[in-house]
């Protein structure tokens, strides 16, 4: 184990190396910062779903007995979205810049089908466009699931219209939502070899940079 | 569960509530023509439902509290109708309407917290409720209250704990003028339609009884003199279960189940047909 970890670079990116650069044979994918971000993102996503998806349907109700019945699953379930986007602002924040569209993704766009089949796509940066759109999605997805939320969390203080909309609003964006994070957990866990480590050591493996992101390590090899 | 009082409907429930045992459906009669608005209905319903009574302020008309609340399930709603050289107090029960769809129980998530039993009444069931207030979005009349105290929803029971022992409701009791009148719905019904021709002979041309079939009719109906104008009293004209409410229940859940499930399937084949991508050029022992 240790033999091996030591042909891939430092088990752990250390806090203060720089995103993008090279650190022996790993590149810096991920500060601290964002991957503390990011998990902290997940877990409340997380119980923010579980809870949410106990009031979607009678079927998943056994869901609220993980935070003590329904009564208590509906009191805590605004929180942990409050929670999930003040994680969120930072993230966004960060990678508002490198999340830009740009004409390559379009490219890519058009290759994703033979992407799934696990053939390499040239030209990629750092993010791809599945992973900008996955950003973008949920970006705004979050914000109307954050206003119409607030809108069900004080409905009597608002108008009935804004209610009307709010209700199936928060379940179609709950529905894409919850389809969209099943696939990003997917492909990063199961899917595609060598990505979690993104999100836990803040590293990935020069050939991993090469197979999925060869533009980004160009520009990383050339800092 | 009281033998009379059997579930036809219950809230967010996948089985069935309907037995093989039938009830007549019961209902109360307002005529808001013969109320003389003394509120002895509002004090009945306080006291036998042991609701602290909420302090009174003076709003300047014949009307004792603004608006209904968590401990206050009955309110005569006063208004002052001029038009054409017509002068009128109108007095209007304002409480819930104990619909035939209800919009609320339609809305409600939690299972057993809103119910409909066979004889018509619409009830919460405090137990059950987890405090999310989508009854008050999804009821037509605007007529369930969220209490700050316990974080639940209530309002009027039509006095189930009554009518289940074979009492009237407390408000029909008090009343002094049979302004309210208890029965079933099909010989309150009758005695409506002579009301109303009793209203139209003395120049009320418009009398009507207000039984909105809007939400299959209601199990407390309303006589008005201005039958063609109800919302000169406050009441709806055609009250309907907000759209949302049925697109979420038919539409949005099952799609929504369809789709996370397709999502887990498409997922699961993916990996079946492609595997796992593991990282190329990399040596590895």
């Amino acid at each position: 184990m240790s033999k091996s970890e030591a042909a891939v670079g430092p088990i752990v990116a250390p806090a203060e190396a720089s995103e993008d650069s090279l650190l022996g044979d790993v590149v810096v994918r991920h500060s601290l910062l964002v991957r503390v971000a990011h998990w902290w993102v997940a877990l409340f996503f997380i119980l923010a779903f579980l809870s949410g998806a106990a009031l979607f349907s009678p079927r998943y109700l056994f869901l609220a007995n993980l935070f003590g019945g329904g009564y208590t699953a509906r009191q805590l379930h605004p929180w942990f979205s409050v929670l999930f986007s003040l994680g969120f602002m930072p993230l966004f924040c960060h990678w508002v810049g490198p999340m830009k569209w740009s004409a390559a993704d379009g490219r890519w766009m058009s290759n994703f089908k033979r992407y799934m089949r696990y053939e390499e796509i040239p030209d990629t940066g750092k993010f791809n466009a599945g992973q900008k759109l996955f950003f973008w999605a949920s970006s705004l997805g979050g914000l109307v699931l954050l206003v119409t939320g607030v809108v069900m969390w004080f409905p009597t203080s608002l108008p009935i219209w804004l209610r009307y909309l709010s209700y199936p609003l928060h379940e179609i964006i709950f529905i894409l939502f919850a389809i969209a994070v099943l696939y990003h957990v997917y492909i990063s866990t199961l899917a595609l070899g060598g990505t979690l480590r993104a999100m836990t050591r803040g590293t990935v493996t020069k050939s991993w940079a090469k197979n999925h992101h060869p533009r980004w390590l160009d520009e990383a090899s050339r800092k | 569960m009281p033998s009379q009082m059997e579930i036809r409907q219950s809230s967010a429930s996948l089985a069935p509530s309907s037995g093989v045992r039938e009830a007549q459906k019961v209902a109360k009669l307002i005529d808001t023509t013969t109320c003389i608005g003394c509120k002895a209905c509002e004090v009945a319903c306080q006291e036998w439902n042991d609701l602290q009574s909420e302090e009174t302020f003076q709003l300047g008309t014949y009307q004792t509290l603004p608006n209904l609340s968590p401990n206050f399930w009955n309110l005569i709603r006063f208004t002052e109708y001029e038009q054409e050289n017509q002068f009128a107090w109108l007095m209007r029960k304002d409480q819930c309407m104990h619909c035939e769809e209800p919009g609320c129980l339609k809305a409600c998530p939690a299972p057993g917290a809103i119910v409909q039993y066979n004889n018509g009444i619409v009830d919460f069931n405090q137990a059950n409720c987890i405090g999310c207030a989508y009854c008050i979005s999804g009821c037509p009349f605007d007529v369930p209250r969220l209490s700050s105290k316990s974080g639940k929803v209530y309002k009027c029971t039509l006095c189930s704990d009554r009518v289940m022992v074979g009492l009237e409701p407390a408000c029909i009791k008090a009343c002094p003028t049979s302004a309210l009148q208890f029965g079933t719905k099909q010989n309150l019904l009758d005695i409506a339609e002579k009301r109303v021709q009793q209203l139209k002979a003395q120049g009320f041309q418009n009398a009507a009884l207000y039984d909105p079939q809007g939400v299959g009719g209601t199990n407390v109906m309303t006589v008005l003199a201005y039958g063609d104008k109800p919302e000169i009293y406050g009441l709806p004209k055609d009250p309907k279960v907000p759209l949302y409410v049925g697109f979420m229940k038919t539409v949005l859940k099952p799609l929504g189940n369809v789709l996370m499930l397709l999502g887990v399937i498409g997922a699961f084949g993916h990996f079946m047909r492609y595997g796992k991508r593991e990282e190329r050029g990399e040596t590895r022992e």
